[in-house]
């Protein structure tokens, strides 16, 4: 009697105890269902501007939002991809009329004007672009010399460099865009001492790849330029010298006092390139009534030698990252295509590329064109979803994922 | 000598373990009675530590009885974010809490007796690499009772019992804060009435940047009550009851800071309000240098300063069965209430602090928690007993309260243990106890600016085991 009494008080503890293990699972880590999805539960975008979503010549949480690196992130379907969200207006607002200056926000707002970051903190970022970034950068933060750091560097970054942030937040893959800066400061100058050459550049994209190493994660590596310069194709902020030349001759910034030298007409200013900056300044300038004159030889402008450097630093760019993604086994992809014909597909059709500005135009008439930001340079809306259709495809193709399409 | 192993009992028994009972509750206050899963109300064990478990159970005592015992608890725990997937364990050591019991007989009726014994307090300790550290990465709540307690036999089947609680409180709190949720002082970087400041972190200063240690530490003492009744309706059958009066701590004390190096730099100009910050400034440099010197030992924010608290010890009532079936064999059954809901608002004053950016508001709302404990005894013979025991009790903190201070919730325990008699007088008690606790969300971090916290702050689970070891010795003279 009482040795079954014993069993049975011993099996009722068992019981027991085996009822006091039955914990539910509480953990949901988000793991992508697709084919691969695992290598993208947490994905990180390292680049620069362009990444960071800049456009039409500011940053705010609504171009944030419209980066590729967003998209991608969305469809990839891991753990919440985290950005750096500014506060409406931004840091500074984008232009609603590149002409006039006007910015989002109306009256009173600059390009100084930054009103600091969300109040929404998140735990982590999975985008750590930051804009004006060079390859130096990635590891690098001012006021160390060679650096590029700005207030949107303190903002987004808080102090430490891409590498940090990105190792923070413990990446499953990364995406790396960076070197654009590295020539294309270069090139708005007319400077080619400015441009990084291609040892340092080697240097510090092999830094950054170690780093992407250690994390462990899978990468894709973008390609340098939008569109390749050795193909003769360059962005709407560059016209010719030949445009600049009919433009002012034919008034088209009248009363401005502004001319323009017989240098920048054709057949020599089919070859000389003005960077919208440069030439618009000058008519700023003159429209605040001091005479001024386009000369296609004066620095800024970009000589056709200068023009056969950059397109040669961009291929020697992309040759580096090229090899390296095949050295290290990460995909390797241009943003859009080398011609950039495939930007054809934004629309309407026809009004993709504007090579000069349609000099007064507010920026939701793209004055650049439908492929490209209200400042010639930053991809619009639309191209950012090219060039994560495309990422993905890369991606995809490489490690044999299947990463949803972008929408 | 008396006086230093009175004074080395007293830091001992305030050296409380995560949580071994629902909230802060402790209530492995005697090795008997762990052993068959705290139940005794009705029929307390005869070590003396009926002064807890119902202080009714002194009356009829014959002679007196001394227990000196220890638990000693392994706590094994951590959390597990959801994001990572990475657990951080409980950095708690082995701890040791000792009982001290004295009871005496004066007459067939009337039975003294001295306890001292510690029902509410924690500890958790985490490592400083666990998020939570901002929440507090070493707390301890201490809460000693010491009780003389008089018990009377009123009736043959009545006695009656009840104690006077010298309660000796300590709360200690330390805890690391995070730049990146640190408001900016409004006379830098001006808001709208009614608007939240801007915190650093809308600066870039990333999550999880401690830039200074918070150490606050305050005690009290206070006074409670503690009584209880035992009906023994037959020779076999008993009932028993005991309320244990809720303790009110209005503690006072100093919270100390000190700075922690983030070693960031700012990298660039950068305009905060009317003032630039020049590229180049260590952030640490700046938070300790004019305008905001924090850590200015006279005017800082972070000075030395007074800190006050207020915590309740909830009201706990137990309600107990007793039967002697045959054979030496009794079973015992206890249903315990505690009124957690008395741990609902936990203010952290601050002052001496103008600013108010350090008073803290924690809202804890604990809900009130049932438990129900069997346990069974079989006197083999006079020299051996045995008992084994199940109990299990529900979780006081509610669902967006789970915090690193304390990650308690539902628990299932079952526990084992024997009472050898040494020689007439003396016995020795040894028990085990297996507790599991139910793995449960919760989150690492408080609200900001003392706001309601909610579940959707939870983001990881908290998993929590511990094994207990008690041994006592008692006398019987």
């Amino acid at each position: 009697m009482t040795q079954r009494r014993v069993v049975f008080a011993a099996g009722l503890g068992c019981a027991l105890l085996v009822a006091a293990c039955q914990n539910d699972v509480l953990n949901s880590p988000r793991v992508p269902a697709y084919q691969g999805g695992t290598m993208f539960q947490r994905y990180v975008a390292m680049g620069n501007s362009i990444t960071a979503g800049f456009q039409s010549g500011g940053i705010n949480d609504s171009t944030q939002r419209q980066s590729y690196a967003v998209l991608i992130g969305g469809v990839m379907g891991g753990n919440r991809f985290y950005y750096p969200s500014l506060n409406s207006f931004g840091c500074p607002p984008p232009f609603t009329n590149i002409f006039t200056g006007a910015r989002v926000g109306g009256a009173g707002i600059t390009g100084t004007t930054c009103l600091f970051r969300s109040p929404n903190i998140p735990p982590y970022l999975s985008n750590v672009a930051v804009p004006g970034a060079e390859t130096i950068d990635i590891m690098n933060n001012g006021p160390t010399p060679g650096t590029h750091s700005n207030p949107l560097t303190q903002l987004f970054l808080g102090g430490r460099t891409q590498v940090q942030v990105m190792m923070a937040a413990q990446p499953t893959f990364v995406s790396a865009w960076i070197g654009n800066n590295d020539l294309l400061g270069a090139a708005q100058a007319g400077d080619t001492t400015l441009a990084t050459d291609t040892a340092l550049f080697r240097a510090e994209y092999a830094k950054m790849l170690d780093s992407i190493n250690a994390t462990g994660a899978g990468a894709v590596l973008i390609a340098v330029g939008l569109g390749h310069l050795a193909n003769n194709v360059v962005l709407p902020f560059f016209s010719s010298g030949t445009t600049w030349f009919g433009a002012i001759s034919s008034g088209a910034f009248a009363p401005a006092p502004i001319s323009v030298a017989a240098n920048c007409a054709p057949p020599r200013g089919d070859t000389v390139l003005v960077s919208f900056a440069y030439g618009f300044g000058l008519v700023a300038t003159a429209s605040g009534g001091t005479p001024v004159t386009l000369d296609c030889t004066a620095p800024p402008v970009i000589e056709p030698a200068e023009t056969r450097f950059f397109a040669t630093l961009q291929l020697k760019y992309n040759a580096i990252i090229q090899g390296e993604a095949t050295a290290r086994g990460f995909a390797y992809t241009d943003s859009v295509n080398v011609m950039m014909d495939s930007l054809a597909a934004v629309l309407p059709a026809g009004s993709q590329f504007r090579p000069f500005p349609n000099v007064g135009a507010a920026c939701s008439t793209f004055p650049f064109g439908a492929a490209f930001s209200c400042d010639g340079i930053h991809p619009s809306t639309a191209t950012q979803q090219l060039i994560a259709r495309k990422i993905v495809r890369a991606i995809n193709a490489k490690y044999g994922s299947a990463i949803p399409n972008i929408p | 000598m008396q006086r230093l192993v009175w004074h080395v009992l007293v830091l001992f028994a305030g050296l409380p373990a995560l949580l071994p009972a629902q909230g802060f509750g402790i209530y492995e206050q005697g090795t008997c009675a762990m052993g068959r899963a705290g139940t005794g109300v009705a029929a307390p064990c005869a070590d003396g530590s009926a002064i807890f478990f119902n202080p009714a159970g002194l009356a009829g005592l014959k002679g007196g009885r001394a227990t000196l015992g220890v638990t000693l608890l392994d706590v094994q725990g951590g959390f597990t974010d959801d994001l990572s997937q990475q657990k951080t364990k409980l950095d708690d050591p082995l701890l040791a809490i000792p009982q001290v019991y004295v009871a005496y007989g004066v007459t067939s009726k009337l039975g003294v007796g001295l306890g001292l014994f510690a029902p509410y307090g924690l500890q958790t300790r985490w490592p400083l690499t666990f998020d939570g550290r901002f929440a507090g990465y070493d707390n301890i709540l201490r809460s000693v009772y010491i009780q003389p307690t008089v018990a009377y036999q009123v009736t043959p089947w009545l006695s009656l019992g009840g104690g006077l609680d010298i309660v000796l409180g300590k709360v200690e709190l330390n805890q690391r804060l995070d730049l990146a949720a640190a408001p900016v002082p409004t006379a830098l970087v001006p808001v709208p009435p009614g608007s939240p400041p801007v915190l650093f972190g809308q600066f870039g200063i990333a999550p999880g940047t401690d830039f200074a240690n918070a150490h606050l530490e305050a005690t009290k003492t206070t006074v409670a009550g503690h009584f209880g009744a035992i009906a023994r309706v037959t020779d076999r059958l008993s009932f028993g009851a005991r309320y244990l009066m809720q303790a009110k701590f209005e503690y006072s004390g100093t919270a100390t800071f000190t700075q922690v190096p983030t070693g960031l730099i700012i990298p660039a100009d950068i305009a905060v309000g009317a003032l630039t910050i020049p590229a180049g400034t260590p952030v640490d440099a700046f938070l300790n240098a004019p305008p905001l010197s924090l850590f200015d030992p006279t005017s800082g924010v972070f000075r030395t300063q007074a800190v006050t608290t207020t915590i309740r010890n909830p009201a706990q009532l137990a309600l107990g069965v007793a039967y002697k079936i045959a054979n030496g064999w009794t079973v015992l059954g206890d249903y315990q209430r505690t009124w957690w809901n008395s741990f609902n608002e936990l203010d952290i004053i601050f002052p001496q602090d103008a600013s108010g950016l350090l008073d803290r508001k924690l809202f804890e709302r604990y809900d009130n928690t049932n438990g129900f404990r069997v346990g069974a005894e079989w006197a083999r013979d006079a020299k051996w007993t045995f008992r084994g025991g199940y109990l299990r009790h529900q979780g006081a903190a509610p669902d967006e309260t789970v915090t690193p201070l304390l990650p308690e919730g539902a628990r299932n325990e079952v526990t084992a243990g024997f009472t050898l008699k040494l020689s007439r007088g003396l016995t020795a008690d040894v028990a085990y106890q297996y507790i599991r606790q139910n793995d449960r969300r919760g989150r690492t971090r408080e609200a900001l600016f003392n706001q309601v916290p909610n579940t959707l702050l939870n983001h990881g689970v908290y998993d929590f085991h511990a094994h207990l070891f008690g041994v006592s010795l008692g006398y019987a003279f």
